[in-house]
């Protein structure tokens, strides 16, 4: 509920107990349409033969960006992975906007807070498969964060064959549709905790 | 060379296709994200030796590497689509030579080009227009048979409407067999949300010779579905799983499921009565071979189908049977001002609510007639059901006499429509059966002749006949007939309400065809319309209507259908009748009021009833606060009671402009948020519509403030901030134009001279599209120099905005209100 309202620019504090219960109306709706689906794969971090500006290979992928270089530091694999809510719930805002604004503006903050719901917990369990092998995954990381440009994203498409797996599609322009969609990196390290490297959150502020 | 025809041996023998190509590839050397069919030229030993390996195996059809070739697909790559294609039928034919050459012709072998998805959604949720998806298609599938396939394989598509532009792309162009394979979830939906009857029945009527399933599922989950499958069409069923469900092992997809265990599941689904069997990712050549060697000197399964009626929309389904469909009526222009004027004025909005107030009226499929004078039928169909379609997921009835329309509106079209309608008329039968059989559909067809109108029953029932035995030499069959009986004004002719019934009646039990009637046709002339609509409805349904076009917000109508199901056992435990009418009051002015939402004395006030002095002032009161509430149905009815007692112009500018100025103070202050803001939006948005349909009813004209063009830029498919902006605007008193997203610069232009507009509000979310506001921008100053442009979006800020030339940056929602206010004061409008 919290991030709910911090997608709409308000505080918990801000609402009446009719505005919580609208926006639970609007939050159940929206999940009873949701149909969430996810892909991920582990590739190989590997850092010889990099050059030319090509900092490291992530399985087939070039890697140039510094920045998921650094959130990557001491990862010598990572989960690449994407998540949606489908394009139902893409539908279901589009169809508010044209009947009752105000409940889409609701839902959509509630997608926003779905989609990265979803994503924790994906990352959750990215967590255990990485205790297994007695290793700690790093913070995701999105195209689009710092210089992990969005023109990754065809890559990534690519390596996980997300259209056909996820329904997820890119346009031209490299947005993804259904809008309310993830795409990201987790890295998997030997040693130590998630530390005090840029996490996803502070990366979007 | 002459082609053999797969079709003649469908059914006569089980066939089957190859296994995974990609499986094939990986395992030899192929790199992960190297194109596939980049090794049609560069590796073309090992895609023969691939080829061959399926032949030994004891495959049939051999699918060409050519799953991922096309325009969308090949752009920037530098490849040559026509020398991949050809490169890869030339390895699968040679592959054939020599699996011939050592084993001569015993059985017969086919080269399938395959045809894969374009990687793109399709608008209006992707970026892909349905004629563009249709040329790339088009452009491989000519290649395909230039270079001699014998059949086409579309597979793996995961949308309804994207394997329409690729089936149609292959018949309009070629002349070869086309099978089509797609992918559903273990719950039987594809990706884009349309389940298996409905997807069959689309695809049975853009006339694919054979269907199925491949991808995404291990045999054991797509034996389930197969049988849905199989009871869902009369065409053979194709079968191609996966070999099993995928995990990961060391970073490497692996499946879960052995050739031997594969070939025992496959044939199961082989002896319920699939015909083409085959395998998917994981699929290697012994795969095959334990499919084919279980089903070997078996023949297979022949299976009677029950013919079912079915209408489709991109992801909904509708059986027209025993059970009654309602097919909404509203949105036919015949008799109705506002929708002639939204028509008129590309106020699809308005239509698309009418729309959406259908289906929650319970409406299951909903008629759209755009036949006016003076518009093209073809440019408003084809602009009105991609719209309906984004918002509703019922399937819609095509509505017009105008053939060329009809065309375009249903190649266009997302499913299987139903399409109104064909009559008894050489001409007619001969404008619109093509169609049909082209494109697919339910056609409806009037019992009429070039001899007018039969007066008798039996009159009707032969031209009824005539109609389903013409559609028979287009091959078209019953089941995607649904016969009017037609409804004639019963005050014209005592006789006529008993003739329609009879030949209802008749249809049905002699013909065995669906029937359907607009049926408030019946009260044309007599008063209180409503209670003798009801009466003839609940007989017809009596008599055998499968479907009536009716008002489905009428309550009377409603309740004669609600009887109708509950009584003749369709409603199980009479569940929908309850649902509908549980703590219903009937009868009085309780009932009235609710309807219009007029506050009772005991909603509320405690005691406190509205006096018909102090009406207008409480009402006032509570509309103001209604709306600072956001409430819609509130504010609605508080205006319906404030007009019997004021002005039109009392109540804008005493009551919803406050209230909205309150609203909007308190959101720049930061004490009300966005929502809360658009909640009170929509309040103020129902109270207005209140407000219109009460001008239009007394005739009179709502004076606007001044119009305004607004857009979401080129590239940019966001715009929620746009409708907010547009709603806020109409809301105070602007006449709002607006364009919707992904707008090309020159279509701003041309929309700002001929709307005389002076000011322009343009939207963009992304970085990357910046530059096409910018460029909007540099064109409108060209072309229509004096008009005023203002800005907003998550990406801009002031300077930015005054960098790229625009008059004003609106950081919300209220800024641009505030500044379009501005400018009324300034006289900008004129």
């Amino acid at each position: 509920m919290k991030e709910i309202c911090r997608y709409m620019g308000m505080r918990e504090q801000d609402t009446t107990e009719s505005f919580l219960a609208e926006i639970e109306r609007q939050l159940s709706r929206l999940l009873e349409v949701s149909r969430v689906r996810s892909y991920w794969e582990i590739f190989p971090i590997l850092r010889q033969g990099a050059g030319d500006g090509v900092r490291f290979y992530l399985g087939p992928m070039a890697v140039y960006s510094r920045d998921l270089d650094r959130n990557l530091q001491g990862c010598d694999q990572a989960a690449v992975f994407g998540a949606t809510l489908g394009l139902e719930a893409d539908r279901l805002i589009y169809r508010l906007e044209k009947t009752a604004l105000g409940e889409a503006a609701i839902t959509d903050a509630c997608a926003a807070a779905a989609i990265e719901a979803v994503c924790d917990e994906l990352c959750h369990g990215l967590k255990k498969e990485a205790m297994v092998r007695s290793m700690a995954t790093r913070p995701r990381f999105s195209p689009g964060f710092g210089d992990f440009t969005l023109e990754y994203q065809p890559l990534i498409f690519g390596m996980l064959q997300l259209s056909k797996r996820t329904g997820i599609s890119l346009t031209s322009g490299g947005m993804m549709i259904p809008c309310k969609s993830v795409t990201a990196v987790v890295g998997f390290q030997r040693e130590a905790a998630e530390d005090g490297l840029p996490s996803e959150e502070a990366a979007r502020r | 060379m002459m082609r053999r025809d797969i079709r003649q041996y469908l059914g006569k023998e089980y066939l089957f296709y190859d296994g995974g190509t990609g499986t094939y590839l990986q395992s030899h050397g192929l790199r992960p994200g190297e194109l596939p069919e980049s090794w049609n030229t560069t590796h073309r030993e090992t895609m023969i030796e691939m080829h061959e390996s399926f032949l030994e195996a004891g495959s049939h059809i051999l699918l060409t590497n050519t799953f991922g070739i096309n325009a969308g697909k090949l752009q920037g790559t530098g490849l040559d689509l026509e020398e991949l294609v050809s490169a890869a039928v030339e390895n699968a034919r040679e592959a054939v030579r020599r699996y011939e050459e050592k084993n001569g012709n015993g059985r017969p072998l086919f080269v399938s080009l395959d045809i894969g998805p374009s990687g793109h959604l399709m608008k209006p949720y992707g970026d892909l227009e349905f004629e563009e998806a249709c040329e790339w298609f088009r452009q491989v599938a000519v290649c395909g048979e230039r270079a001699g396939v014998d059949l086409v394989t579309i597979e793996t598509m995961s949308d309804s409407y994207e394997v329409k532009a690729a089936l149609l792309a292959v018949k309009e162009h070629t002349s070869l067999p086309v099978f089509v394979t797609m992918v559903f979830d273990e719950g039987g939906r594809l990706l884009t949300g349309g389940e298996i009857p409905g997807t069959a029945a689309l695809l049975e009527g853009l006339g694919a010779d054979a269907v199925g399933l491949n991808c995404g599922l291990g045999p054991y989950q797509m034996e389930k579905l197969a049988e849905i499958f199989l009871s869902s069409t009369s065409l053979p069923v194709i079968v191609n799983p996966n070999a099993g469900l995928p995990r990961t092992e060391g970073g490497k997809t692996v499946y879960d499921i052995g050739a031997e265990e594969f070939g025992t599941v496959m044939e199961r689904i082989g002896e319920k009565g699939a015909w083409v069997l085959g395998g998917c990712c994981g699929t290697t050549a012994s795969y095959i071979r334990a499919t084919a060697e279980r089903l070997k000197g078996k023949k297979p399964v022949k299976r009677q189908v029950k013919e079912r009626t079915l209408v489709t929309s991109g992801s909904g389904c509708v059986e027209i049977g025993e059970d009654p469909v309602i097919i909404g009526e509203r949105i036919n222009p015949t008799g109705k001002k506002w929708l002639k004027e939204a028509l008129t004025n590309g106020d699809t909005d308005r239509i698309l609510r009418e729309a959406l107030k259908e289906e929650e009226d319970g409406a299951h499929i909903l008629d759209v007639n755009a036949g006016l004078p003076g518009l093209s039928e073809a440019d408003k169909l084809k602009e009105l059901i991609p719209a309906l379609q984004a918002v509703t997921n019922l399937p819609l009835q095509i509505d017009t006499s105008d053939a060329a329309a009809m065309e375009q509106a249903v190649r266009l079209y997302n499913g299987k429509p139903m399409l109104n309608s064909v009559n008894g008329k050489r001409e007619s039968m001969e404008a619109i059966f093509p169609i049909v059989k082209k494109y697919g559909g339910v056609v409806v067809g009037l019992c009429l002749d070039e001899d007018g109108i039969p007066a008798d029953d039996e009159g009707r029932i032969q031209v009824a006949r005539k109609i389903i035995d013409t559609a028979a030499s287009y091959g078209i069959e019953k089941k995607d007939i649904v016969i009017d009986a037609l409804a004639l004004t019963v005050s014209a002719d005592a006789g006529s309400a008993a003739v329609t019934l009879r030949t209802l009646k008749r249809l049905k039990e002699e013909l065995g065809v669906a029937t359907v009637l607009g049926v408030s046709n019946i009260s044309f002339g007599l008063p209180a319309r409503e209670v003798i609509n009801a009466a003839f409805y609940a007989m017809a349904l009596q008599n055998g209507l499968s479907c009536g076009i009716i008002n489905p917000a009428s309550q009377a109508m409603r309740d004669s259908y609600d009887s109708y199901r509950a009584l003749c056992g369709f409603d199980k435990n009479c569940g929908d009748y309850i649902a509908r009418n549980a703590g219903r009051k009937t009868g009085g002015k309780a009932a009235q009021d609710a309807a219009v939402g007029i506050p009772s004395p005991e909603s509320g006030r405690k005691g406190e009833a509205f006096t018909s002095k102090s009406v207008s002032r409480e009402a006032g009161e509570a509309l103001r606060d209604a709306i600072e509430k956001g409430l819609s149905k509130e504010a609605g009815g508080l205006t319906e009671t404030l007009l019997r007692e004021c002005p039109v112009l009392s109540i804008i500018d005493g009551q919803l402009i406050p209230a909205l100025d309150t609203v909007g103070k308190r959101f720049e202050r930061g004490t009300l948020f966005l929502p809360q803001l658009l909640m009170s939006a929509d309040a103020a948005g129902a109270a207005f519509e209140v407000i219109r349909t009460h001008l239009e009813k007394s005739g009179q004209v709502q004076q606007k403030k001044g119009k305004i063009v607004i857009a979401t830029v080129k590239g940019d498919i966001h715009d929620i901030g746009k409708n907010i902006v547009k709603a806020l605007l109409q809301n105070y008193g602007y006449e709002v134009l607006d364009l919707g997203k992904d707008v090309e610069p020159q279509r701003v232009v041309d929309a700002v001279r001929e709307s005389g507009a002076a000011l322009v509000g343009l939207s963009a979310l992304m970085t990357t599209t910046v530059v096409y506001m910018e460029e909007t921008i540099r064109q409108l100053r060209a072309a229509v120099p004096g008009v005023k442009i203002m800005v907003g979006g998550a990406v801009l800020n002031p300077e930015y905005a005054v960098r790229i030339g625009a008059d004003f940056y609106g950081s919300d929602a209220m800024a641009s209100v505030r500044y379009a206010e501005e400018m009324a004061k300034q006289g900008v409008f004129g």
